[in-house]
């Protein structure tokens, strides 16, 4: 059996720390979106000065802080369930249906991944830019689009492999823990 | 088949889906790729990509994350301490004064947070100890909170109205002030309501010892310093949005710079409360973003459908007249929330609902804030509502959840007089957007 987990545990704690690293930066980018809109209202009023680029750069801020923040969500366990029944069960039967309903995830996220790809090859090939005064190009808010949700699709493999080892496996101690505590 | 037949059995594979316990997002989007794919092949690959990235072209959605964040901040703030005790001087001497007292700081923070969270937490960890302690009837202090902090996404500002916003597209600032007087109008029934039922039942919400209210004028004055902050808080981020110097998603921003210096003034600003604030932010606004992104992907094929064409004819077709319909459908909300998670309702709801509303004829503005209101009863309608189980994760032992689901009926019935209120004035919501924006 070793030269099948092997794998598989390099695979899960490398995906964990990718998503956990990337989340730990991540979560700072709400203090630059209130930093650039502060810095825009400053200036308005105080210089009399519009920037025409403040909008969009805080919506790409935006836009990277909750696609590439999904797999880190994902780990420390913040993405809602509708419980009422899950919260009661065993972990072998959550982990049973989990397995069972994977394959939604699976779907929206491929789904989304196909398009993702085919969307920004498309503003790379043709350099499409925004409609507004500024005009970004917006191939590379596409390309984080795209890469968060393939973290997305990766993380959701990775928590399907921890719940099986943990419903049936024999050897859990290698699954380290991630989920926040959150006492308020 | 047809189109209304198709849209249905979307909406029924997703409820029973979700029972499963899989994850909001992955079973609004799973369903909807797989429909996507099963109905237009190929043309429908690009699809979900797109709705989702219309999520980052709908400005006012910067908002969730920064709101998020202030009402983190000001719940580990602990400001919310300082304006309890200044409320016990003002409202002890009544009877019930210190549910009144509830209702008022919840109204205040309320003006400061856009989710129901951050009042629950500061409703949970300050106000009821002191009101247990003080030997309050146990259904009085958990239905005081608990209605007290869905005002949350009734008083601006309000994340919910943001989504509301993002779905019908309609301007947020409109949908803002639209709360405003819903909301005190609320708040003022419930005060009424505590003060009545504390007259004929006193021993719900004994008067305070007269020591505890009745002090010297040094330490009056002292106490009204509880009322700063807040007030600093509130001026920042809704008084100069008001005054035209910052925008709608700007005043949001400044709100949370006000709210961190708060924190420091109260010197409740260090690296591990940031840390843990910046965790709990990202992780509710991701959560959020998430469910929204796969919403508005299912919302796109519920318009590729013309489904809404459909269902607006069968209900009116049906003899149900504008009113009618209007009433069953928040009758149709509630049934649903209650047994769906409150933030899949928020959205879920919203793409069949609004397109309806408008089509009717009715005023989707006013229409946002009959939606908000019959958010605040799914938050509160047991058997699923998160409000209920945070409630009674945060409650000491001797509350149980049947005590908790007994204690919110008063107020529900409250909530749905306001709703009906709402009905036959709806002046109530569209006066004060109106009246701002009539320039």
């Amino acid at each position: 059996m070793d030269f099948i987990m092997k794998p598989i545990k390099i695979y899960v704690k490398s995906i964990d720390s990718i998503s956990a690293a990337i989340g730990n930066v991540i979560k700072f980018l709400v203090l630059l979106m209130i930093a650039v809109l502060a810095y825009e209202a400053a200036c308005r009023n105080f210089f009399n000065v519009s920037n025409k680029w403040s909008l969009e750069i805080t919506q790409f801020i935006n836009g990277t802080y909750y696609l590439l923040g999904g797999a880190y969500v994902y780990l420390i366990g913040g993405h809602v369930r509708m419980d009422y029944f899950y919260h009661e069960w065993s972990q072998r039967k959550k982990t049973v249906f989990d397995i069972l309903t994977f394959a939604l995830s699976l779907a929206f996220l491929i789904w989304l991944l196909i398009g993702g790809f085919s969307s920004s090859a498309y503003a790379l090939k043709y350099n499409q830019t925004n409609y507004s005064a500024w005009a970004p190009p917006i191939a590379p808010m596409k390309i984080i689009a795209t890469a968060g949700i393939a973290l997305m699709l990766l993380q959701n493999i990775s928590e399907i492999i921890k719940d099986i080892v943990l419903a049936f496996g024999k050897d859990t101690s290698w699954i380290k823990d991630w989920r926040f505590d959150d006492e308020l | 088949m047809s189109y209304e037949y198709i849209a249905l059995l979307m909406f029924l594979t997703m409820f029973v889906t979700l029972l499963s316990g899989r994850h909001i997002y992955a079973v609004i989007g799973g369903v909807a790729s797989i429909f996507a794919i099963a109905l237009w092949g190929a043309g429908g690959m690009e699809m979900g990509f797109h709705s989702a990235f219309k999520l980052i072209n709908w400005y006012p959605l910067v908002t969730l994350p920064i709101f998020v964040f202030i009402g983190y901040l000001f719940s580990e703030s602990k400001i919310s301490e300082d304006l309890y005790k200044l409320i016990h001087i003002l409202t002890g001497p009544l009877k019930g004064g210190l549910a009144i007292g509830t209702i008022c700081l919840m109204a205040v923070i309320s003006a400061i947070n856009g989710l129901s969270v951050a009042g629950m937490s500061v409703g949970s960890s300050v106000a009821l100890p002191e009101m247990l302690k003080r030997n309050y009837d146990k259904k009085m202090v958990t239905g005081v909170i608990q209605a007290g902090s869905s005002l949350g996404i009734l008083i601006p500002p309000s994340v919910v109205l943001v989504l509301y916003g993002m779905i019908a597209r309609q301007p947020v600032g409109h949908l803002w002030l639209a709360g405003v007087f819903p909301g005190l109008l609320m708040s003022g029934m419930f005060i009424v309501y505590i003060i009545v039922r504390c007259h004929f039942q006193p021993e719900m919400g004994p008067v305070l010892p007269k020591e505890e209210w009745d002090l010297p004028f040094k330490e009056r004055v002292k106490a009204l310093q509880g009322g700063l902050l807040p007030l600093f808080i509130i001026l920042m981020m809704s008084g100069l949005f008001l005054l035209g110097v910052t925008s709608l998603v700007e005043s949001s921003a400044i709100g949370a710079i006000a709210t961190v210096i708060a924190a420091v003034i109260k010197k409740r600003f260090n690296w591990k409360i940031l840390n843990k604030v910046l965790t709990q932010t990202v992780s509710v606004s991701v959560m959020f973003m998430w469910v929204a992104m796969s919403a508005m992907a299912f919302a796109g094929i519920f318009d590729g459908l013309g489904a809404v064409h459909a269902i607006a004819s069968l209900f009116l077709s049906h003899g149900f007249g504008p009113i009618g319909t209007i009433i069953a459908m928040q009758v149709s909300f509630l049934l649903l929330g209650t047994f769906l998670d409150d933030t899949a309702m928020l959205i879920i709801v919203a793409p069949l609902y609004i397109p309806l509303v408008v089509k009717m004829g009715f005023n989707p503005i006013w229409y946002g804030v009959l939606y908000t209101i019959t958010c605040q009863i799914a938050y509160l309608t047991p058997p699923f509502g998160y409000n209920l189980f945070l409630m009674k994760a945060m409650a000491p032992k001797e509350i149980t959840l049947s005590d908790i689901y007994r204690s919110i009926v008063p107020f529900i019935l409250l909530m749905i007089a306001t709703i009906a209120i709402l009905i036959i004035f709806p002046g109530i919501a569209t006066w004060l957007p109106d009246l701002y924006f009539a320039k």
